[in-house]
């Protein structure tokens, strides 16, 4: 047994077989049939979004205008912007240029949407990519902690920082931290935000108060979910009773086998929070001045600048169903049997 | 046993932040020691719910609320001095000829656009026809109304050929897009769209970067025409959505100035951190603006019921602690010819309002404000003291260029304003030229009032234009056209760290030249 294994160790990569092998794997068609999903909820989001914002009153020509302008000007600029066109043209026209990556240009500013999007969707990406890190960085080792131990203290104090995240308000905690870790200690700026190609060093220390606050919550959610689904595994599934009669350590069976199938419940709610996490940022990116998208979302609506609102609920509604399409795809790597097309009851 | 640990570990938890606070105050307050101006440093500066979607002058119909960056960026041929003065910056001076016909301004010899391109008169003539193309929709159309043409009389000189003699002509650049010039050559390599975000111009400083309402940073201008100017390195602006994180910013030194709409609570939570609240007069009175021109308000009860219906010292108590002054006129008392006491102002009674409404059969109105925390507060506190007379409030909050919108498309019958100017005939909702019938944000129509502002801006003698000016103040308060609250003084919040800050009143709230301004 020991020899064959040696010998298969000592056969050289071949990458022909292996991308054969790769292409031959039941995953292949779920993500096609993932991606096939994904485009009629595309061109349903952005059906949506083009009516709703095209039942608004006032008038996108009179807009670009301003004040002063005659009802000559502003039919004549109409029909240069097409917008005296028929609902479903429009429409059609618009998706076309969405399609070829053409957004248009702000009404309010002129700047091309691309440009706006390029400019603020990095600051936003990375205050929920730290966001994230951060409340799974806690969650899993506390959830870990609380499921081996329940209602020991870590569990009770999880508990109540648990509580608090789930019932205090974003803003009231951003205010808060402000107030701790910005005015009173100075470590983080309370306002703004430095690029990463600015200064590394300042671009973590901006991000830490906004990432710290929005991934409060999620770190309040996923640290209870997941220890009452480890919970869950330990009590009631027999391979569990089966690892710890072949004499697997506690510890071994708690992190090896009850998590890793626990993570599963955890992915699916990561998969789902990243909808919500999106209207969260716009929250949390006024409060602390920072440029991101929600923030510029926020003034497009305000101003009526509907090209720049369109642009950018469309790229979030896809960053949305891809986030939701990876999950899917992460679940084929943490479950065997999704992998290899198996029932998984 | 275990809940004395805690206890313990809480109170040293305490312990250890109140004594980091204590050592953190301690070294702030050493370091506060007062020099005179220097060069160099960083000023960030917090504005509140500002935005800039572009910075090119004549296509930015938003100018006086973006005045402290077009300063910076652009400069000003003429400078808003302390009080009610208006001093010469990148104009030398100017004469007036031709019985007031024409006005000469003379350039500062030498000027230079950042680019190192040359200053002339003709980009003045330029940027300014510009500015007052129709589809450009400048706000100053209706100042300048006055001026029949623009040219230029060599490389230093331009000449403003008016139809009759203006008053207000030389005070109507202020804060307005005439007063900022355009630098042609980038303007017509960038092309417009690109220039409106990275503005190349001749002010003491020049565009680092922009990201258009959220942050817009600046570093000094080496070709700047005043030697030693400005001392800062680099100003930044950026916009904050609320005080509060506003406030928490310059507390925390992540800001050293926030200006903008602030309140008076914030303003005293500022002198609590210790704080500068420097302050001047208002210049603004916040006024509810009525239009005339269509229903409810063309029925001059309708206007009487809401006169009576506001109790403006009311408002002030709650929008801004009681602080500021009750005003009758369109100006507060930091104005050229403020009035306290208009004759036939119609004060609060709320028996006559409501008998008023009761006569009408009923009144409602829609109450158009800027979709600000404080433009909306001001809302509901009017919308109850209306409802409270038995009139129906629908509060419609709008962004500042949806307002506009509204102006432009006549389609409201009732607004919150804070407007005015250090001259009642310059600046917004006042007593200008654009606030006669003809102007778009007025809603009277009335040719003798119409009359009376013409008349006044062609008297030359200030003596003589005020009394005009006051006998525009008593018709409008006895036809019950606009009925004005109150207004407050102008202040910002800043560190003890920053000297040369002198406010200068504004249109839309305190002005800064940043050019004076360092890091003690």
């Amino acid at each position: 047994m020991r020899k064959g294994v040696e010998v298969q160790r000592s056969e050289a990569p071949d990458l022909t077989r292996t991308f054969r092998n790769l292409l031959r794997s039941p995953s292949i068609p779920v993500i096609g049939r993932r991606v096939l999903q994904a485009i009629p909820v595309l061109w349903g989001v952005t059906f949506l979004t083009f009516s709703l914002l095209n039942l608004l009153p006032g008038s996108a020509a009179q807009s670009l205008l301003g004040i002063g302008a005659t009802k000559t000007e502003i039919a004549a600029l109409s029909k240069r912007l097409g917008l005296d066109k028929p609902f479903f043209v429009r429409y059609g026209e618009w998706l076309g240029h969405i399609v070829t990556g053409h957004f248009g240009a702000s009404l309010a500013s002129g700047q091309a949407v691309s440009t706006i999007i390029g400019q603020r969707l990095p600051v936003t990406l990375e205050l929920i990519g730290f966001a994230f890190f951060l409340a799974l960085f806690f969650a899993i080792p506390v959830a870990v902690l609380a499921a081996r131990w329940p209602r020991g203290f870590v569990d009770r104090v999880a508990m109540v920082i648990s509580m608090l995240g789930l019932s205090v308000p974003a803003f009231v905690v951003g205010l808060i931290l402000i107030l701790i870790f910005a005015v009173h200690a100075g470590w983080f700026p309370a306002v703004g935000f430095t690029s990463l190609s600015q200064n590394v060093g300042q671009n973590l220390r901006s991000m830490v108060l906004p990432s710290v606050t929005l991934g409060f919550t999620l770190f309040a959610t996923y640290s209870r979910v997941l220890r009452a689904d480890i919970l869950d595994q330990l009590s009631s599934e027999d391979y569990v009773v089966t690892a710890k009669a072949k004499g697997v350590s506690p510890g071994r069976v708690l992190v090896r086998h009850a998590l890793r199938n626990s993570l599963f419940g955890l992915l699916t709610l990561v998969g789902l929070n990243l909808g919500a996490l999106v209207g969260g940022t716009v929250l949390i990116e006024q409060i602390f001045a920072l440029p991101g998208i929600g923030q510029e979302l926020i003034q497009a609506i305000s101003n009526r600048d509907i090209v720049v609102v369109q642009g950018i609920v469309v790229v979030l509604a896809v960053a949305v169903v891809l986030a939701n399409l990876v999950t899917d795809l992460l679940y084929a790597v943490l479950d065997p049997r999704i992998r290899y097309g198996r029932p998984t009851n | 046993m275990k809940r004395l640990f805690l206890t313990r570990a809480v109170k040293s938890s305490i312990g250890l932040i109140l004594l980091c606070s204590t050592v953190l105050a301690a070294t702030g307050a050493s370091s506060s020691a007062s020099t005179g101006p220097k060069k160099g440093g960083s000023l960030t500066v917090l504005e509140i719910a500002s935005q800039w979607p572009g910075l090119d002058p004549p296509t930015n119909n938003q100018d006086a609320a973006d005045v402290d960056y077009e300063n910076a960026i652009f400069g000003q041929l003429f400078e808003q001095g302390p009080g009610t003065t208006v001093i010469d910056d990148l104009a030398q001076n100017y004469k007036t000829s031709d019985g007031g016909l024409e006005i000469t301004i003379n350039l500062r010899k030498g000027l230079k656009f950042s680019d190192g391109t040359p200053y002339t008169a003709a980009d003045v003539v330029t940027s300014v026809e510009q500015d007052l193309l129709p589809s450009n929709g400048c706000l100053c159309d209706s100042d300048f109304a006055v001026m029949s043409s623009i040219s230029a009389n060599g490389p230093d000189q331009v000449v403003l050929h008016l139809t009759h003699p203006s008053a207000t002509i030389i005070d109507s650049f202020i804060s307005e897009a005439p007063n900022w010039t355009v630098d042609p050559t980038a303007l017509a390599s960038m092309g417009e769209p690109a220039y409106a975000q990275h503005p190349i111009a001749a002010g003491p400083f020049e565009v680092v970067s922009n990201e258009a309402s959220a942050t817009l940073v600046l570093k000094r201008n080496p070709l700047y025409w005043e030697k030693g100017h400005p001392y800062l390195n680099s100003l930044t602006f950026t916009s904050v959505a609320n005080e509060t994180s506003g406030v928490a910013g310059v507390e925390s030194g992540s800001a050293q100035l926030m200006t903008g709409g602030i309140t008076e609570d914030t303003l005293k939570q500022a002198d609590r951190a210790g704080l500068l609240t420097p302050a001047i007069s208002g210049v603004l009175a916040n006024s509810i603006q009525l239009n005339d021109k269509i229903a409810p308000f063309n029925n001059p009860l309708a206007r009487d019921a809401i006169y009576y219906a506001t109790n403006s010292k009311q408002i002030m108590n709650v929008i801004n602690s009681g602080v500021g002054k009750v005003v009758e006129c369109p100006c507060g008392p930091g104005s050229l010819y403020y009035e306290a006491k208009v004759p036939g102002y119609r004060t609060y009674d709320l028996a006559k309002a409501t008998a008023l409404v009761t006569q009408l059969g009923g009144l409602s109105t829609q109450l158009m404000v800027l979709n600000t925390p404080t433009g909306e507060q001001t809302g509901e506190v009017i919308a109850s003291q209306w409802e409270a007379a038995g009139i129906k409030v629908q509060i419609v909050p709008d962004s500042l260029q949806s307002v506009i919108n509204a102006y432009i498309s006549n389609s409201w019958t009732s607004t919150t304003e804070a407007g005015g100017g250090i001259d009642p005939e310059v600046g917004v909702q006042a007593l200008g030229t654009r606030d006669t019938s003809k102007g778009i944000f007025s809603g009277t129509t009335d040719s003798t009032v119409d009359n009376l502002i013409a008349q006044s801006e062609e008297t030359l003698n200030s003596a003589n234009r005020g009394v005009l000016i006051h006998k525009i103040y008593a018709l409008l308060a006895s036809d019950a056209y606009n009925l004005y609250t109150y207004s407050a003084p102008q202040q910002v919040v800043m560190t003890k760290t920053l000297g040369g800050v002198l406010l200068v009143p504004g249109q839309l709230g305190p002005a800064i030249n940043y050019e004076n301004v360092y890091i003690k």
